[in-house]
């Protein structure tokens, strides 16, 4: 059991409105699916925990901003690989 | 001045001043702010909590620490139970969106990290778990607002803080209810009121509004003047001074609001509402008459109206039709864009109503002040000069053809206008009915009736299009003066920035310049021209633009009886001898001592509402 993987992405916020209450709810709560594991989300040099809503609201993700996504234990690479799949989609579904 | 003597019905009025009044030393205090809206209201304070939530900063013995905390996790609880209702009821009532915003709203109170760093306040610092709460979210809004710009924040910080507030609100024991369940009849307090709260209000439990912030202008005045309810805006510190259960005196007319009035200023208060219902008889009475001048020109009566519900009870009025129906409201109580079928519904409802009479839909006006969540996520630093009105609409052809189409449909079933908002070029015109064609052309292949003549006019409302009138003139069927907008475009003054406020004069030479070349313009290529704005309902502005020849004014369903009655006073070859002097006047503060030196001459008392 790969208890202790740690995976990384960057990702950029395509939504024309960034990431707004709606979809960063939307972000919490794909992330809560894997409670497993830890989310780091940083955005120059910011870093927030990824399942906190208002971590999430303070990054200020803007339309155009790179974010890096850090996971950490139990199904980190499928937390991962849920997040990308979001925000290459625009996570304003 | 000469005064004709044919006038069928006595102008004169009881007086809208009341008799006696002498609210200091018989009330708790006396809170001054701007008129909103005339009238006078008397009941229980509601108050609606908006962003600015008071707090106190307390310390807290240590034992009582944990129940302090067990205090917080029962009150978020208790909120989340309430969003929960409120999300069940708009999915079933508005739609699944403005349910995905409460969904937001419990997560943000069910966030683990700042619950945890609340209760780590009120552990360290032994302070009250209110002011905890308070200051670990605005620590989140203050990350938020140092970082973006204002445009982008300030939707996301509403939220932070409407959730804050109502758990704040639990702390105190105070019901939090919204404006949509106000229970019993309220003078409702408020920082201030944005379209949403009044979207979602219950309009037949308010019977007046207080807001600490806004001028006459503002959501809130212009809401509580088509509601016909009185109104102070501006009224700093209100929402924090005036508790919920007191007892509140709204003077619409002075901008004053009375707290807790003792019996004598109640007895006063009752008497002068008394004075005020005789006068509103009286105009009733006028109403049935004509509007038109003692030298017998006439002139159009028109409403300004904005939503659905109003339609039926204003089409029963007495008026020429709708001079200004507006569609934002439709575009920003949802956070959905409107459907075809939706507006049309809409659209369809005002032209039956009104019958024959003409009803002038405006297309969507959205910006300056009324921001749009989808639209206004970039940030402007001057959105009066920025991305609004027709601009947005020629940008998205598609959601502004869905409007057209809709506007076209009804204008099968009554006397539809239409006309364009924030016109300034020529060319904003012809590609606005460039795609008024396709919206036709549209309806054509699919067989559905619209009236293919339904008269298209063009709002003037900033100095370029004065200026240009000729022009804009050739290619509309009306023109329609948007005084607000003029004013403030041509004297380069925010209207709601209290510091220079006195400066938007609507009587200062440069705008009455304006308006009579717009007048010009119209009336040389044969279109008749109306005045949609403000100015219209004020009883020396209506004196003087029909002075300056405009045909008809559109204004508040309350405003018309009052105007009715100002035009069955005067005479049109002298208003236009007062209009040719006040064009050279130097300044507005001229022009209104002329204004009131010409009421005065007619014999109409105007009342201290202009």
């Amino acid at each position: 059991m790969a208890t202790h993987q740690v995976v990384e992405a960057d990702v950029l916020v395509k939504d024309r409105e960034g990431i707004h209450l709606r979809n960063a709810a939307a972000l919490v709560r794909a992330a809560a699916q894997f409670p497993k594991a830890d989310l780091m989300i940083s955005k120059d040099g910011h870093q927030v925990n990824g399942k906190s809503i208002m971590g999430v609201l303070t990054l200020v993700a803007e339309h155009g901003a790179q974010l890096h996504l850090k996971a950490r234990g139990e199904e980190a690479d499928k937390l991962i690989a849920t997040l990308v799949a979001m925000f290459e989609n625009g996570t304003d579904q | 001045m000469h005064k004709a003597s044919d006038s069928p019905v006595d102008p004169r009025l009881p007086p809208i001043e009341p008799a006696t009044l002498t609210p200091h030393g018989h009330c708790r205090i006396v809170l001054t702010g701007i008129a909103g809206s005339p009238g006078v209201a008397y009941g229980p304070v509601y108050l609606h909590a908006g962003a600015d939530v008071w707090v106190d900063n307390r310390p807290i013995p240590s034992e009582a620490v944990e129940s302090e905390i067990a205090r917080f996790i029962a009150a978020l609880a208790a909120v989340v139970e309430e969003k929960r209702e409120l999300k069940r009821r708009a999915e079933r009532e508005i739609g699944t969106a403005q349910g995905q915003i409460f969904e937001s709203h419990i997560m943000l109170l069910e966030d683990a990290d700042a619950i945890a760093q609340t209760v780590e306040c009120v552990r360290a610092s032994k302070k009250n778990v209110a002011y905890c709460y308070f200051v670990t979210l605005q620590r989140v809004i203050d990350t938020i607002v140092g970082t973006g710009s204002y445009e982008y924040l300030r939707d996301r910080v509403v939220d932070i803080e409407d959730v804050r507030a109502a758990v704040l609100m639990k702390l105190r024991g105070a019901e939090p209810q919204g404006l949509d369940k106000l229970e019993d009849v309220s003078v409702v307090v408020a920082h201030s009121l944005t379209p949403s709260d009044t979207a979602r209000m219950e309009a037949s439990k308010v019977v007046g509004f207080v807001t600490d912030r806004g001028g006459p202008t503002s959501h809130a005045s212009i809401l509580a003047r088509s509601m016909g309810i009185p109104a102070v805006v501006g009224c700093q510190g209100a929402s924090v001074t005036i508790s919920p259960g007191e007892m509140a005196v709204v003077n619409g007319f002075t901008g004053e609001v009375y707290v807790e009035p003792d019996e004598v200023l109640r007895e006063q208060i009752a008497q002068w509402k008394q004075q005020l219902e005789q006068r509103a008889r009286r105009l009733l009475e006028i109403s049935r008459l004509p509007s038109q001048t003692r030298d017998g020109r006439r002139i159009r009566l028109e409403l300004n109206i904005e939503l659905d519900s109003e339609i039926q009870r204003t089409a029963e009025l007495a008026s020429d039709g709708v001079g200004l129906f507006r569609t934002e409201f439709l575009f920003l109580s949802s956070d959905e864009w409107p459907t075809e079928e939706e507006q049309y519904a809409v659209y369809r409802h005002l032209a039956e109503a009104f019958g024959g009479r003409p009803v002038t839909i405006r297309t969507m006006d959205i910006g300056g002040d009324k921001l749009c969540r989808k639209l206004h996520v970039t940030p402007e630093m001057n959105p009066f000069l920025g991305w609004r009105a027709i601009r947005i609409s020629l940008a998205q052809p598609e959601l502004f053809g869905v409007q057209l189409r809709a506007i076209l449909r009804a204008s099968a079933h009554g006397n539809v206008q239409m006309m364009f908002p924030m016109i300034s070029s020529v060319e904003e015109l012809d590609q606005a009915l460039m795609i008024l064609g396709q919206a036709k052309e549209a309806l054509r292949r699919n067989g559905t009736p619209f009236n293919d003549s339904m008269p298209v006019g063009v709002m003037i409302e900033t100095p370029a299009a004065v200026m240009i009138g000729d022009a804009l003139a050739k290619k509309a069927a009306f023109f329609s003066i948007g005084t607000n907008d003029l004013i403030q475009y041509a004297l380069a003054v925010d209207r709601d920035n209290q510091r220079v406020a006195k400066l938007f004069d609507m009587f200062h030479p440069a705008v009455l310049r304006l308006i009579h070349a717009a007048v010009k313009a119209g009336h040389l290529a044969r279109i008749p021209v109306e005045v949609c704005g403000e100015m219209a309902h004020v009883p020396l502005g209506a004196l003087l633009l029909v002075g300056l020849g405009v045909d008809a004014l559109s204004m508040a369903p309350g405003s018309i009886p009052e105007i009715r009655r100002i035009i069955r006073g005067i005479t049109f070859a002298e208003v236009k001898e007062v209009a040719r002097a006040a064009l050279d006047s130097v300044s507005g503060e001229e022009v209104r001592r002329n204004l009131e030196r010409a009421a005065a001459d007619f014999g109409l008392d105007i009342g201290v509402e202009s």
